[in-house]
């Protein structure tokens, strides 16, 4: 009787559980507005923006990579004055500790961490597109305006739920930058 | 037997109910205009001005109007801006919410629309951590119809409840009656919102001469509120 009930209790809290994530999954519409100009496009709802970002940002399937860290004294680049400067860092977390990070920027897979790792990029000022992909998970997506003469510093990570990249302050990437290794990566060609 | 249940209620009252309060507390008010949720910041400090908006930009002299350096312009989106329905590169409109005046010439005209750019956008992350959003004016158009450049950015970041995600995963963890709560690490948390009629005031970068001619009085240019089109 007493496991029964248990059980029934457990079910309950699942179904409760699942109400409340399907509401935080609803596309979200933006807050009440005055009236828009004419020439406004028309708004794009959170899952067609998001197909639209994964488009620009993510390369096409099939492109692996061979990786291995360099644990030797690291040198680091120095910031060029009409471009920006990225790094993107793995940070040591033991959730998917096993697979690695590939970031595509701009539509083409760049570069892979593993846990503890990190590697950079230059790019162009304007608009970029950032993708962060691992096999089993939906890709973690950001789109960010660089800027010529400055750094960046973009983290990857796991969670539970999935991965995400977020953009990090310069002193806390310095950190991350300072104490773990560079990964040093290779397209595997196909055969 | 009761001590089960009662374990079982508490964990769930913890877990479901004040996730869902903090929701409700973080989404914008619907009909109050300028509050915006989570942090924000208006870069831009005006350098040579101590002007209120709204307020007179003081010509440099009696003959001379110029637009001064630090001079500022209060804007308003006409829109509401959500970081997961925009991608960074795009813009977005706002319009003049004052204008500003030099000597008694509109310099810039109220309503007139300026378009912001999304630097930064990012939806609402896992773990119940909120989405960020970042926006720069880099120029608004005088009455004459010439650009002048400004200083002004906006950073929100939207609230999160991850304390209370990993409060409820934990709680489910440790004890196997309440290990539904885990799902709550699939909780998004909700992107960072800029509300329609927010304000941002941004500053006239640099000094700009202005010809008296090319520009109405202030009295001629205001265009009535409620006029149909």
């Amino acid at each position: 009787m007493k496991f029964v009930l248990a059980i029934c209790i457990a079910l309950l809290m699942t179904q409760v559980a699942a109400q409340f994530l399907r509401a935080q999954e609803t596309p979200g519409t933006p807050p009440q507005s005055s009236p828009a100009p004419a020439v406004e496009r028309k708004q794009r709802t959170e899952d067609e923006t998001r197909k639209r970002l994964q488009q620009l940002a993510c390369g096409p399937s099939g492109v692996h990579f061979s990786h291995h860290t360099d644990k030797g004294t690291q040198a680091l680049p120095e910031q060029p004055p009409d471009k920006g400067l990225i790094y993107v860092i793995r940070t040591k977390t033991w959730w998917g500790a096993a697979g690695q990070a590939n970031l595509a920027v701009d539509g083409k897979w760049i570069g892979v961490n593993r846990v503890g790792t990190y590697f950079y990029m230059e790019l162009d000022p304007g608009p970029h597109y950032f993708c962060m992909k691992e096999p089993m998970e939906t890709p973690a997506l950001l789109s960010l305006v660089i800027e010529k003469g400055k750094t960046y510093y973009l983290k990857q990570s796991f969670t539970m739920e999935g991965i995400d990249l977020d953009l990090l302050d310069e002193e806390k990437g310095k950190q991350y930058v300072s104490k773990y290794h560079k990964s040093i990566f290779e397209e595997k060609q196909k055969k | 037997m009761y001590r089960d249940v009662l374990s079982v209620l508490l964990a769930f009252s913890v877990g479901m109910y004040a996730p869902m309060n903090a929701l409700q507390a973080a989404s914008p008010p619907p009909q109050k205009m300028p509050a915006l949720q989570g942090e924000q910041r208006s870069d831009s400090v005006p350098q040579s001005s101590s002007q209120q908006p709204g307020t007179q930009a003081s010509p440099a002299s009696s003959d001379k109007l110029v637009l001064a350096d630090g001079t500022p312009v209060r804007l308003k989106f006409t829109r509401a801006v959500v970081s997961s329905l925009v991608i960074a590169g795009e813009k977005v409109p706002l319009e003049v919410a004052e204008p500003v005046l030099v000597g008694n010439l509109a310099a810039i005209p109220q309503r007139s629309l300026v378009e912001a750019t999304v630097t930064m956008a990012q939806a609402g992350r896992s773990m119940g951590r909120g989405g960020n959003l970042e926006l720069k004016i880099e120029n608004v158009r005088l009455a004459d119809g010439e650009l002048v450049p400004v200083r002004a950015l906006k950073e929100v970041k939207a609230g999160g409840y991850q304390p209370l995600v990993v409060a409820g995963m934990a709680a489910g963890m440790v004890y196997w009656l309440a290990s539904p709560l885990t799902f709550l690490a699939y909780a998004r948390g909700k992107s960072a919102t800029i509300p329609a009629g927010a304000e941002i005031t941004a500053y006239i970068a640099g000094d700009f001469p202005l010809d008296a001619s090319k520009f109405q009085t202030a009295g001629a240019t205001q265009q009535p509120k409620d006029v149909p089109k």
